[in-house]
C-alpha cells in the first residue's frame, strides 16, 4: 500500500510539472517554447538565457504563470474540500458544487460585486463568498441531518433547491447590476482563472497550505468517522466539534476558491473518487493525492479551455463541468442499486 | 468497576429505562437479557454515551461524563451490532482504526494489529475489502478493532457487546464468546453483552440482568434468573430443561 501510494504521488508530481510547463508554453500567442522555459530559469536564478521580447515576457510571466499557479492552488483546494465533504457526509456523491455550497459562495460574492463593491477593499469579495459558502453549508447540513444520520436524498435535493435559489438570486442581482458588474458577474458564474493577481495568488496559496495542514492533522479522525458517528465517538473523537471544524474549513476553502476563480464544478467530486480507486479511502493518502490530482486536472482543463477555441477561450468552469457531469451520472448509476 | 445508579431515560415522556441500578465487576461476563423492547439496547447506549440518560453511570468511580475522551476510549469500547462503511477500507485498515485513541510506534501498531487479527480469526481476509465480507466476518473484524482500541488500558477495560453472535454461524458464535470469556478471565475485562440465546447466557455469563419494559426484574447468576416461571412470564414461552452428561443445563 505504502509503495503504491508513493508511486502514485511520484506520477502525479511528474504530471503536475509536465502540465505546468505545457501551460507555460502553449497559448494563443506563439512564444518560442525553449525561451519561455528559460525565462522561468532566468527569473528564478537571476540568469539571462532567454531571448524573448518584452511583450512576450509579459505574456509568459504576467498572464500564463499566474494563471497556472492559480489553477494549481484552486484545484488543490477544491479537490481536498471535496474529499473532506465526502468523508464527512459519508457519501461519494457529495461535492461542494452539487450540494450548493459553491452557488452559495457565488451569491455572496455577487452580492458584493453588485451591491457594495468596495466595502472592505479587496477583501470584500472573498469575505462575502466565505460567508455565503458557510451559510449554505450549514443550511444543507442542517436539512440533511436526521436521527439516522445524514440523508443523501435530502442532501442532494437541498443542494438542488439551494442552487436554484442561488440562480434566482443571481438573476435578480444581474437585473439591477450595471454593465461593469454584469461582465464580472458572468465570468464568475462560469468559473475562470483569468483574474489571477498577486493578491489572489497569495490568498489561494495561503489557504491551500493551511487547509492541507489542518485536514492532514485530522486524517485519522476522518477515517474513524467513516465507521459511523457513534463508532467515531466511541474511539474518543469529539464528533460534533470535528464536523463543525471541517464544515468551516471547507467553507473557507470553497469561499476562497470561488472568490479567486468563480464556480468551478466537479473537481471536488471527480478527483477524490479517482484517488480512492487508486489507493483506497484512507485520508492520510487521499488528501495529499487529491490535492495533487486536483491541481493537475484544473491546470489541464484550463489548458484545454485556452486552446480549443483559439484565439478566444472558454471559461474553465465550462470545461470541468463538461468533463465532470458525465462522470457524476456514471457514479449515480453505480449508486442506484444501493438506494433501491 | 461499572456502577449504574438509578439510570432513567424518558424521551418525550415515554419511559425506556426506569431507574436501572446495577454493577459489573472486572473479570465478569455480564449478560443483558429480556424480550424485545425491554430496553437492553437503550441501556447499552446509555453506558456507551450515545444517549444522555439521567442518574449516575460511573466507571472506576468516576462519572463517564467526567472522563477525558481518549482515556475513556481506551477503557470502554462498543462492538456495534451491524456496521456499514461508506468507503471500501480493507479489513486491516478497519482494524487499524482502533489505533485512533492510542499512541504507538509504527512497529508496535503493526504487531498489535496482527495479534488482534489472529486472535479473532480474521487474518485470512486481511486485505479484502470490508464491504465484500460476510456479516460474521465483518463482526470479527470489528471485534479485532475494538480489542486493539482497548490494548493500552491502564485498568481492565469494559467491553460492550450488542448481540455479538447474531450474524455468526454456530462455530464462530462459540469462538467469539469463548474468546471474550478468556479476556474476562485472564485479563480482567468486564464484558456486558446483550444476548438473545438464553443457552449462551447459561453457558458463558457469570451474572445477568433481566430487563422488561425498562425495569430491572432480576439480577443474579443465569441459573437463578432463568427459572421456568420467569421465562414464561417475560417471553410467554414454556421452556423445558435438559441436563447434559457434563452437568450443563440446556433450555429447549
Amino acid at each position: 500500500m505504502q509503495r503504491s501510494v508513493s508511486l502514485w504521488a511520484f506520477a502525479l508530481v511528474c504530471l503536475l510539472v509536465i502540465s505546468g510547463l505545457l501551460s507555460l508554453v502553449v497559448g494563443a500567442m506563439n512564444v518560442p517554447i525553449l525561451d519561455s522555459l528559460l525565462l522561468v530559469v532566468d527569473k528564478t536564478f537571476g540568469a539571462n538565457f532567454s531571448q524573448l521580447q518584452e511583450y512576450q515576457e509579459v505574456v509568459v510571466l504576467e498572464l500564463r504563470l499566474p494563471r497556472l499557479l492559480l489553477a494549481i492552488f484552486v484545484g488543490a483546494i477544491l479537490a481536498q474540500c471535496g474529499a473532506v465533504i465526502q468523508g464527512l457526509f459519508r457519501n461519494p456523491l457529495a461535492d461542494p458544487g452539487i450540494i450548493g455550497v459553491s452557488s452559495g459562495a457565488a451569491v455572496g460574492a455577487i452580492v458584493a460585486i453588485v451591491l457594495f463593491p468596495a466595502a472592505w477593499g479587496s477583501w470584500t469579495i472573498p469575505t462575502n463568498a466565505f460567508i455565503g459558502g458557510l451559510l449554505t453549508t450549514l443550511l444543507v447540513y442542517g436539512f440533511a441531518q436526521s436521527k439516522n444520520g445524514t440523508s443523501v436524498l435530502v442532501l442532494l435535493l437541498a443542494g438542488v433547491a439551494i442552487s436554484s435559489f442561488a440562480g434566482a438570486a443571481i438573476g435578480f442581482l444581474s437585473y439591477f447590476a450595471d454593465d461593469a458588474s454584469l461582465r464580472e458577474l458572468s465570468v464568475w458564474q462560469m468559473g475562470s482563472l483569468t483574474s489571477a493577481s498577486t493578491a489572489n495568488l497569495w490568498l489561494a496559496f495561503t489557504t491551500m497550505v493551511l487547509l492541507m495542514i489542518a485536514f492532514q492533522r485530522r486524517a485519522q479522525a476522518l477515517n474513524a468517522l467513516l465507521l459511523g458517528e457513534p463508532e467515531a465517538r466511541h474511539l474518543g473523537i469529539n464528533v460534533e466539534q470535528l464536523k463543525l471544524q471541517m464544515i468551516i474549513l471547507t467553507a473557507i476553502g470553497v469561499g476562497v476558491a470561488v472568490s479567486c476563480a468563480g464556480i468551478i464544478g466537479f473537481v471536488g467530486l471527480v478527483v477524490p473518487h479517482l484517488v480512492r480507486l487508486a489507493t483506497g479511502p484512507n485520508h492520510h493518502y487521499l488528501l495529499p493525492l487529491s490535492a495533487l490530482l486536483g491541481a493537475v486536472l484544473l491546470m489541464c482543463s484550463d489548458l484545454l479551455a485556452r486552446i480549443v477555441v483559439q484565439p478566444a477561450e472558454l471559461p474553465v468552469g465550462l470545461v470541468t463541468v463538461l468533463l465532470g457531469a458525465p462522470f457524476f451520472l456514471i457514479l449515480l448509476v453505480q449508486q442506484r442499486k444501493n438506494w433501491s | 468497576m461499572l456502577q449504574l445508579d438509578r439510570v432513567s431515560f424518558t424521551p418525550q415522556g415515554k419511559t425506556l429505562l426506569d431507574e436501572v441500578s446495577l454493577s459489573v465487576n472486572a473479570g465478569e461476563m455480564y449478560g443483558l437479557l429480556g424480550p424485545n423492547g425491554a430496553g437492553k439496547t437503550t441501556l447499552l447506549k446509555a453506558i456507551s454515551g450515545d444517549i444522555k440518560a439521567s442518574g449516575s453511570i460511573q466507571l472506576y468511580g468516576k462519572e463517564l461524563a467526567a472522563w477525558d475522551r481518549r482515556e475513556l476510549a481506551k477503557h470502554l469500547a462498543v462492538l456495534p451490532q451491524a456496521s456499514q462503511l461508506a468507503f471500501p477500507f480493507s479489513a486491516r485498515e478497519v482494524v487499524a482504526l482502533g489505533l485512533t485513541p492510542l499512541t504507538l510506534s509504527r512497529e508496535q501498531a503493526k504487531a498489535l494489529i496482527d495479534e488482534k487479527m489472529h486472535a479473532t480469526d480474521c487474518h485470512g481476509f486481511a486485505d479484502h475489502a470490508y464491504p465484500s465480507l460476510s456479516g460474521g466476518e465483518r463482526q470479527r473484524v470489528q471485534l479485532a478493532r475494538v480489542l486493539l482500541q482497548l490494548s493500552q488500558a491502564s485498568h481492565p477495560p469494559l467491553l460492550l457487546l450488542d448481540e455479538p453472535t447474531s450474524a455468526q454461524d454456530l462455530g464462530h458464535q462459540h469462538n467469539l464468546l469463548t474468546l471474550v470469556q478468556q479476556l474476562a478471565k485472564s485479563e480482567g475485562f468486564a464484558v456486558v453483552a446483550i444476548l438473545h440465546d438464553l443457552n449462551q447466557v447459561l453457558r458463558y455469563c457469570d451474572r445477568c440482568c433481566l430487563l422488561d419494559r425498562g425495569q430491572v426484574c432480576a439480577i443474579d447468576s443465569p441459573m437463578e434468573v432463568l427459572s421456568d416461571e420467569r421465562i414464561k412470564q417475560h417471553w410467554q414461552y414454556q421452556s423445558q430443561r435438559v441436563v447434559l452428561e457434563s452437568g450443563q443445563v440446556v433450555l429447549v
